[in-house]
């Protein structure tokens, strides 16, 4: 986008009302070399409230502990916290310390070729959740760390500090205990609470009727488009029944044999924050390579999910 | 033989099926049933594979029974009288023509046979029509025509012409989907398919004009399907779990029963057209006037999803029931009218095998059947060589296992409820092991055996040119060696010869 075109976009943000009505701050990010992939990933997820909330109390408990760590999920932070405590309403403003971070941590980036944004995202959300698991796992061996300590010296201590009721700054150790009983399936962090959904895989015998589901759980639905379509319908297409037939006959356990089958998915449980990855590529067998789809898609204000499954 | 072969042309494979020398009762699912009330026999097929004959005893027994000499209400059992045996997967259909001396059945072999069927039980194998090219799953006769149809998963229908040698004189095409469900008036005016694609076909097999089509009424795969003798009105059932009664003429559904909870599998109807017997998933078996489909009455309930009904009116009016599990039920239908719980079992079913496991010396096969017995089978000698009993299955496994590794050779299946063994061309001599570990007395020991060469010769130990250790030459010594330790197989055991497109089915000794 030209210099020009932002600053038009900027005078109309600026001069809004609807939108100078809220505290909210529209910054352009500047683009260091084909790291558009990067760019409109986080102008997504700042925008995305719940996610922007959660890393800036991560920034805020970082000030409190005076932990001064360097890795990507604090970077985004600080980049967050930029953007949110800027005095102008529009600017730009240029992401150089978590670009730089990102390509140090992972090479698939550090380089000046276009990348998937979708794979960026995937990447950031997965190395968000993987530091938060850690940093609790450390803050956990340091309260039972602490724990046997306080064990050898005064016993008496331990049963109001494993309750937790009265001081405030013990509800975060008690948040971590019960955080323990969790981990026996698998660990969870605000990450999942916001982007994680859960789908299901239906798959019916049309000799006997049985269906099998297999549950997983997704952080994005990726999605194949059409041309001159919308969202709505290429969730339908997602969902679509495939029947099993001919030489992909479905082996049915109840039937002991292969038998015809009929096959969908289904979103079980829907995610806070529903991200869809649009499959914009194409696998074209004459040039041996995929090629770019620059279909139009158009898209609701407001998605309705019509393929999810209702609990009866 | 050698042993080495290269691989050119379509993978050959052999498979044999592990069973007792007659096996009198149906070993998995009854789908299919007819009954000829001129000889008074009953035709059951289903999953395993057999078409068995029971004898139905009628008319003297009736007269009896009014003479007083039975005491009322107690029907005789039927009688196991005989078996067909050529289909090599599940039956699917059967119908009864030419008067009853010829019956023709369907499989997911994708075949459909012929049978003369004879008064002294002599019945024989005449034709295998090799129409379809995949699951043969339904079929309908039109008696006045003297024709019989079949519609397969392939999306074709095919009409055979019973005086003419069977040819097959018309194809219907114009489905779209897998068939599931074929019905045809008796002149044969009008054949009614329907399947996954939800919509019903109605098509005139005398004109090649364009078909009429039943739409928007069933949600999911129609399973069944009935039409009257006029061709004016139809009944259809599906997984939908609905039955739906069509005026042909108006090309709508003109009524909807929801009497049942899942999907429906089979339809009966009265010959007046007037009640229709349904039954399906949900075990129930149902009654339903075709002029009031509000009121539905449940006649009774059965212990398995029922594949398949039959209703005879002649004599003594009964249902015949064939379920998931092998038994095969006759319910009379003056109790049932009574609402007591009737349930005359018949057929006395026999056990399915449900899981497996190989061995880790690739000679044995643990199973695990319906009624939870587990069972050792050996491979090599195609037979059944311990039971024990209802415990699980992988603590059977860990007491059998040995330290030992032989590559895989066989495959297995199950799906006829028996034990299948298929060996492919591709891994079927895989298996080299020293006569040590393969539990043979030798005194070289340095004699290598080969379960699929020992296998093989056990399977051709009875044909007549068994010269294939012989035409070798260098290898041929060898060959005999590794082989020598074979056993000799049960005479019954049935055993098929692949190619792609084409098998054949036979017994070692005919």
């Amino acid at each position: 986008m030209g210099a020009n075109g932002s600053s038009q976009l900027e005078r109309e943000i600026s001069t809004s009302d609807t939108v100078s009505s809220n505290n909210e701050h529209y910054y352009g990010l500047v683009n260091f070399g084909n790291t558009c992939y990067c760019n409109s990933v986080i102008q997504a997820l700042f925008f995305c409230r719940p996610f922007r909330e959660k890393i800036l109390s991560y920034k805020q408990s970082l000030k409190k502990s005076g932990n001064s760590k360097d890795n990507l999920v604090t970077c985004l932070a600080d980049l967050f916290h930029n953007i949110a405590n800027q005095k102008r309403r529009v600017g730009t403003i240029a992401p150089k310390r978590f670009i730089a971070k990102l390509k140090k941590e992972n090479e698939l980036f550090d380089n000046y070729m276009q990348q998937d944004a979708h794979e960026f995202l995937n990447y950031l959300l997965n190395t968000i959740s993987e530091t938060l698991i850690e940093e609790k796992n450390a803050e956990r061996e340091k309260v039972a760390r602490n724990g046997t300590i306080k064990k050898g010296g005064v016993t008496v201590n331990i049963q109001p500090a494993t309750a937790g009721l009265n001081r405030p700054d013990e509800r975060g150790r008690n948040g971590t205990v019960e955080g323990n009983c969790f981990r026996s399936k698998t660990e969870t962090t605000w990450i999942h609470d916001i982007f994680q959904g859960i789908l299901t895989n239906e798959t019916r015998c049309l000799s006997c009727d049985t269906i099998s589901s297999k549950d997983e759980d997704f952080l994005d639905l990726s999605i194949d488009v059409e041309q001159n379509t919308s969202i709505s319908h290429c969730l339908r297409v997602f969902s679509e029944t495939e029947t099993l037939c001919g030489d992909q006959k479905y082996f049915c356990e109840t039937c002991s044999s292969k038998q015809e089958a009929q096959k969908r998915m289904r979103i079980k449980k829907p995610p806070q924050m529903l991200a869809l990855h649009l499959k914009r590529f194409k696998y074209v067998d004459s040039l041996n390579r995929h090629t770019k789809l620059s279909y139009r898609v158009v898209f609701p204000l407001e998605l309705r999910l019509f393929n999810v499954l209702h609990s009866l | 033989m050698n042993l080495n072969q290269s691989q050119t042309g379509p993978k050959r494979k052999l498979s044999f099926i592990v069973r007792d020398a007659e096996e009198p009762c149906h070993r998995s699912g009854v789908s299919a049933l007819q009954f000829d009330p001129i000889y008074g026999k009953l035709f059951t097929g289903g999953s395993d594979t057999i078409i068995r004959i029971w004898s139905v005893p009628q008319h003297k027994d009736a007269f009896s029974a009014r003479g007083g000499v039975r005491s009322p209400g107690k029907i005789s059992p039927v009688q196991y009288q005989g078996s067909l045996e050529e289909h090599t997967d599940w039956v699917t259909d059967m119908i009864i023509c030419a008067e009853g001396r010829v019956l023709m059945s369907s499989s997911n072999d994708t075949t459909v046979k012929v049978w003369n069927i004879e008064r002294d039980n002599r019945h024989t194998f005449t034709h295998c029509l090799k129409t379809h090219k995949d699951y043969v799953s339904c079929m309908a006769y039109a008696p006045l025509a003297q024709k019989a149809v079949s519609a397969s998963f392939d999306q074709n229908i095919f009409v055979y012409d019973i005086d003419a040698n069977f040819k097959t004189v018309q194809q219907i095409m114009g489905c779209k989907n897998s068939i599931y469900s074929l019905a045809c008036t008796p002149n044969l005016n009008l054949v009614l398919a329907s399947g996954t694609e939800k919509i019903i076909r109605l098509f005139d097999p005398r004109t090649n004009e364009k078909h009429i089509k039943l739409r928007s009424g069933h949600t999911d795969n129609v399973r069944a399907l009935l039409v009257n003798d006029d061709g004016t009105l139809a009944l259809s059932a599906g997984s939908d779990a609905t039955i739906r009664l069509w005026d042909i003429g108006q090309q709508r559904c003109i009524a909807t029963c929801l009497a049942h909870e899942e999907g429906v599998w089979t339809l009966q109807v009265d010959s007046a057209f007037s009640t229709v017997y349904s039954s399906g998933k949900d075990r129930m078996v149902v009654k339903t006037s075709l002029y009031d489909f509000t009121k539905s009455q449940l006649l009774f309930k059965e212990e398995a999803p029922v594949k398949k009904m039959l209703l005879c009116e002649k004599e003594s009016p009964c249902l015949w029931v064939g379920t998931w599990q092998s038994d095969i039920k006759r319910q009379q239908k003056k109790r049932f009218a009574h609402g007591s719980p009737p349930g005359y079992e018949e057929g006395v079913s026999a056990a399915s095998i449900k899981k497996h496991l190989v061995l880790n010396d690739k000679r044995h096969v643990l199973t695990k059947n319906s009624a939870g017995n587990v069972e050792l089978y050996d491979v090599l000698a195609a037979k059944k060589v311990k039971e024990y009993g209802d415990r699980p299955l992988e603590e059977v496994f860990n007491e059998n296992f040995k330290k030992v590794f032989v590559p895989s050779w066989f495959s297995v299946d199950f799906k006829s409820g028996m034990l299948q063994i298929t060996l492919d061309e591709l891994d079927v001599f895989a298996s080299w092991l020293s006569s040590k570990d393969a539990g043979f007395e030798d005194n070289d020991r340095e004699t290598k055996v080969n379960y699929g060469g020992m296998m093989l010769r056990s399977l051709f130990e009875k044909w007549p040119h068994n010269d294939m250790a012989n035409t070798d030459g260098d290898g041929g010594e060898e060959t005999q060696r590794a082989t020598a330790n074979f056993l000799s197989l049960p005479e019954h055991t049935p055993f098929i010869v692949w190619w792609v497109f084409f098998f054949m089915k036979k017994k070692l000794r005919s």
